[in-house]
């Protein structure tokens, strides 16, 4: 210090105006320093008046606007079902040939079916009051997972209480953020949900084209070097309906169980019964026992719907050594053919799908449809409400997709062929279809006073 | 999270264990690698070399945290049983298996323990044999599920019964009934509020809450558990400031909190919530997935507890797993809303609807409650039950968390290790109970927690509080023995609220 200020007097003497500028200068540089900076852009916060009017002035939009029209109408085609959904249901009190259930295996009318359903409710009573966690693992979660993994060839299985639950938990304990998935455009909406929670990057292919897909991990190989993919696959129509043992899309293709990651399906359709599976390795169920939001946080699987789709399992299992006509994959391959066959040249509309697979999906064909959907929409419940109305009444449903699809399907009548249908019901089926479909585009609909004349169903809008 | 107060003692045991588990677990892999690495050297091991592998599911340390900490303790938890999930359970047997890592085996044996885990708030889970005839009959003449969805051929005659009833009984004009009550929440919140609405949710609330505001396009916010002051702050801030970025006013504002918070026990304070939610004209949405049931006099859940009109909440939300001894879950509201949700709800387009056996139980168990000669026993037993145990938990010096009268009892017990022990020696006792950890709670709240049911006899509490006092004597648990609070003077909910009446910041007590 002192050093200084020895330096600053010798200094001084030696040119003084040079040293009294250099301080001047020194003082000036601190008080800009030292200045707060004017910003006139920064605001006052607001007083509390303000704010109270400011929260006045607010107000909300009501929390649900009354149906438009056209949704009453959607509301109004739903159908009420008083009955088993076996071959034969009760709809909207009428019987009539069941197309609309997934009953593909045709064991909703089996009574060992119900009868082991039964047995469970006398041994656990019905829920299961809590999670998995907190004691609602029953014995029979731990046979049926067992069973289920068995079945699928893989090392585990675990169960969830919904199908929708399934897929939409499984993937985000697979993907998480950083993680990228691609993804067919054309996947069922819980595949879509599960994506979009992952909150991974998602690329979607286009339907069913492999070389899009191609394109998409080669440009991802450039970016990523050290890693591979993991598949999944929803198999939730498929298990039960393809394969020779109806082990689903990798027996169908003769490819290993192993080569497929993870596998999910729904209980809800070939298995008729409620819930969901994912099966994998141990690895990939483990995560999701920790993790999956659908199996940690809900109340597991009453014992009832475990015990139905074991039944299911046993009926496969023993499917399994049937040869011949009897064999349930055999006579739905046969059936799905037949009635394909009998349908052909049906006016104005077109019949989807594979012709092997059970389920038909009827669109309206270029020349018949219409631009508006609702429309569309409309013609084909003309034809379902007709059908049930007609001498040999069938129990139709058009399919049903909410708006916030990826890729909304076009409109369609969707049809579940059972194993459990006979040849003869199915060809007088398809000869009431094309009857109907004719009559109705020959006739055409008017769509003005639609609302007496074209809904048979209304009465019973949640009566 | 709530803070609860916590010695310095306690502190320091809790994080020593999670210490000591974390070293030894990092020195065990050292070692392991050690070796592997030896072995490969003298070609024991061979290497196979790929050129691209499989990405790791998990970071590593929650890879690590699951082998070396979750591991040690999972026997505690996910126990199988074999037998209804009622008053007395089965529980299936496991031991480690010696000379492998954390993994379990069954002994072949079951132990009959009292059941204080299931939510079996109101009994209807009985014991094997003893369920409703009525329930059999509808799955002989439907089946176990409908094979459809709702919106196409799964809208069964039960079901439309169901939601008659629902609606009745929690006194909204119309509801809607799901096949799962995690979907219900999950799936139906993401069409109440769309974009540009403002979700505020408690802090604590449940998974099936937090996905549902996840995959709906609305803007959340949080506020701290139960803390009204927060709350009020939020909804000023969010209303005052408008949408992120653009400004705008919000489309609608919706508040979401619980009946009960199953971790806390805690009941969420309605008058105060209804009080603001007028104010500021939000709406308002309860998951009453515990409360529906298990609380209020006719037990008609949050609403029927503070005796406040129905019509205040706008939705009601519950599961029939807990207190109706089924599965699925219900939304409630006026008939605009569920009409949208019965069309558009992803449940009811894609997803199985519900099974007719299943909606026949909560029928049966509806009828029951809402029985205007025995209606409200269980709910009262069940109170009594409750608030009994609780009192001698207290007495006995535990440092017991939540309510009065509300049936979820969690007991603070902090450390992990010791939890693990208090849990298996219940168990050897025969008693069952459920012990919850990190993450579902802060590092430090670890806790047992006992659900009350009103097939609770009272020596059957008397054999918990027994096995509890013994097991936590001996390990140590009754923190509060010293500075015991009287647990008569503890008020309940109802009666904070009664004393707030006169609060002119609570002025909607019912016309």
């Amino acid at each position: 210090m002192i050093y200084i200020v020895e330096f600053i007097v010798t200094a001084f003497r030696e040119s003084p105006y040079h040293v009294i500028t250099e301080i001047f200068f020194a003082v000036l540089l601190l008080v800009l320093l030292l200045q707060k900076a004017h910003n006139p852009t920064k605001e006052k916060p607001l007083t509390k008046k303000e704010e109270d009017e400011l929260i006045a002035e607010w107000e909300p939009e009501p929390l649900s606007r009354p149906l438009n029209e056209e949704e009453k109408w959607e509301l109004s085609t739903i159908p009420l079902i008083e009955s088993k959904p076996g071959i034969m249901v009760t709809m909207n009190g009428k019987k009539t040939l069941n197309f609309g259930s997934y009953n593909f295996l045709g064991v909703v009318d089996l009574p060992e079916f119900t009868e082991a359903a039964k047995k469970e409710i006398y041994k656990y009573g019905v829920g299961t009051c809590g999670p998995r966690g907190f004691y609602g693992t029953l014995q029979i979660h731990l046979d049926l997972e067992q069973r289920l993994a068995k079945f699928m060839g893989t090392p585990e299985a675990i169960l969830y209480a919904y199908g929708f639950a399934t897929i939409s938990s499984a993937i985000p304990t697979l993907a998480k953020r950083g993680d990228v998935i691609f993804c067919d455009e054309g996947v069922s909406f819980a595949v879509q949900t599960g994506v979009t929670l992952s909150r991974s990057k998602v690329y979607y292919f286009r339907h069913n084209d492999v070389d899009h897909l191609e394109e998409f991990l080669k440009l991802q190989d450039e970016i990523d070097q050290k890693y591979s993919c993991r598949l999944a696959i929803e198999e939730s129509l498929s298990l039960g309906v393809l394969g020779k043992t109806e082990r689903g899309i990798c027996e169908y293709y003769n490819i290993s169980r192993d080569a497929v990651e993870c596998t999910t399906s729904s209980l809800g359709n070939a298995f008729s019964s409620v819930g969901g599976f994912c099966c994998g390795s141990a690895i990939v169920v483990k995560q999701q026992t920790l993790l999956g939001a659908g199996y940690c946080f809900s109340a597991s699987l009453p014992a009832l719907l475990c015990g139905s789709s074991l039944k299911v399992l046993d009926i496969l299992e023993h499917n399994e050594k049937i040869e011949g006509p009897d064999n349930i994959f055999s006579k739905l391959k046969t059936l799905s053919l037949h009635f394909r066959a009998e349908l052909a040249g049906i006016h104005g509309l077109e019949v989807a799908g594979d012709p092997s697979v059970p389920l038909v999906h009827l669109r309206l064909n270029s020349k018949t449809s219409q631009k508006n959907r609702h429309k569309n929409e409309r013609i084909l419940q003309e034809i379902v409400n007709k059908c049930f109305e007609s001498e040999y009444p069938l129990g139709l449903t058009r399919a049903k997709y909410s708006e916030e699809e990826y890729l909304m399907p076009p409109p369609s009548i969707r049809i579940c062929i059972s194993a459990s249908h006979s040849k003869e019901q199915l060809t007088k089926a398809a000869q009431v279809l094309k009857k109907v479909a004719e009559s109705v585009f020959r006739d055409g609909i008017s769509f003005d006073n639609e609302l007496n004349s074209n809904e048979i169903n209304s009465n019973n809008l949640d009566n | 999270m709530t803070k609860y107060p916590i010695t310095f003692f306690n502190i320091v045991t809790v994080y020593m264990t999670y210490g000591v588990m974390i070293i030894f677990g990092y020195l065990e892999d050292l070692f392991e690698k050690v070796c592997a690495s030896f072995f490969s050297v003298l070609g024991l091991v061979k290497s196979g070399k790929k050129r691209k592998i499989l990405a790791p599911l998990t970071d590593s340390f929650q890879a690590f945290y699951v082998r070396k900490v979750y591991g040690r303790v999972h026997d505690i938890l996910n126990r199988p049983i074999s037998s209804s999930p009622a008053a007395w359970i089965d529980v299936l047997e496991r031991k480690f298996v010696p000379n492998k890592v954390n993994q379990l085996e069954f002994t072949g044996k079951t132990q009959k323990c009292l059941n204080m885990g299931s939510y079996n708030y109101l009994g209807f889970t009985v014991p094997s044999g003893f369920h409703d005839k009525k329930i059999v009959e509808t799955l002989e003449n439907y089946s176990p599920a409908m094979c459809s969805t709702r919106n196409e051929v799964g809208r069964s005659q039960k079901l439309i019964e169901l939601e008659k009833k629902v609606a009745e009984f929690v006194r909204k004009e119309d509801a809607i009934c799901f096949a799962m009550g995690f979907a219900t929440n999950s799936t139906s919140l993401p069409l109440i509020c769309g974009k540009e609405s403002l979700i505020i949710s408690d802090c604590l609330n449940h998974a099936s809450l937090v996905w549902g505001s996840r995959s709906s396009k609305a803007t959340v916010r949080v506020f701290q558990h139960n803390n009204m002051n927060h709350l009020e702050k939020v909804i000023r801030n969010a209303i005052v400031k408008g949408q992120p970025r653009t400004g705008r006013p919000w489309k609608k504002i919706m508040i979401v909190v619980e009946g009960i918070y199953s971790m806390e026990g805690e009941i969420v304070p309605l008058p105060e919530i209804i009080a603001l939610k007028k104010k500021y004209k939000c709406y308002l949405y309860i998951d009453e997935a515990h409360s529906i049931g298990a609380i209020g006099e006719s037990s008609r859940g949050v609403v029927d507890y503070y005796n406040l009109n129905p019509s205040d909440v706008d939705i009601l939300m519950g599961t029939f797993t807990k207190s109706f001894g089924s599965v699925g879950g219900y939304i409630a509201a006026d008939k605009d809303i569920i009409d949208t949700l019965r069309l558009k709800s992803y449940s009811s387009i894609y997803a199985d609807s519900l099974s007719p056996a299943c909606a026949e139980q909560i029928l049966v168990a509806l009828d029951s409650i809402m029985d205007k000669n025995v209606g409200n026993k269980r709910v009262k037993k069940l109170k009594e039950n409750s608030n009994y145990l609780r009192k001698s938990l207290i007495n006995k010096g535990f440092y017991t968390i939540g309510d009065m009268d509300s049936p979820v009892i969690p007991v603070l017990i902090y450390c992990p290790s010791v939890i693990a022990e208090f849990s298996r020696k219940c168990l050897a006792k025969g008693l069952a109970l459920v012990s919850v950890g990190f993450p579902a709670t802060n590092l430090v709240d670890t806790r047992i927690r006992l659900c009350v049911s009103s097939a609770h006899t009272k020596s059957d509490l008397d054999h918990a509080i027994n096995v509890m006092d013994k097991v936590g004597t001996k390990l140590m648990t009754r923190y509060k023995l010293k500075n015991k609070i009287n647990p008569d003077k503890i008020k309940t909910p109802f009666e904070k609220f009664s004393l707030l009446e006169n609060n002119p910041k609570i002025s909607i007590k019912q016309n």
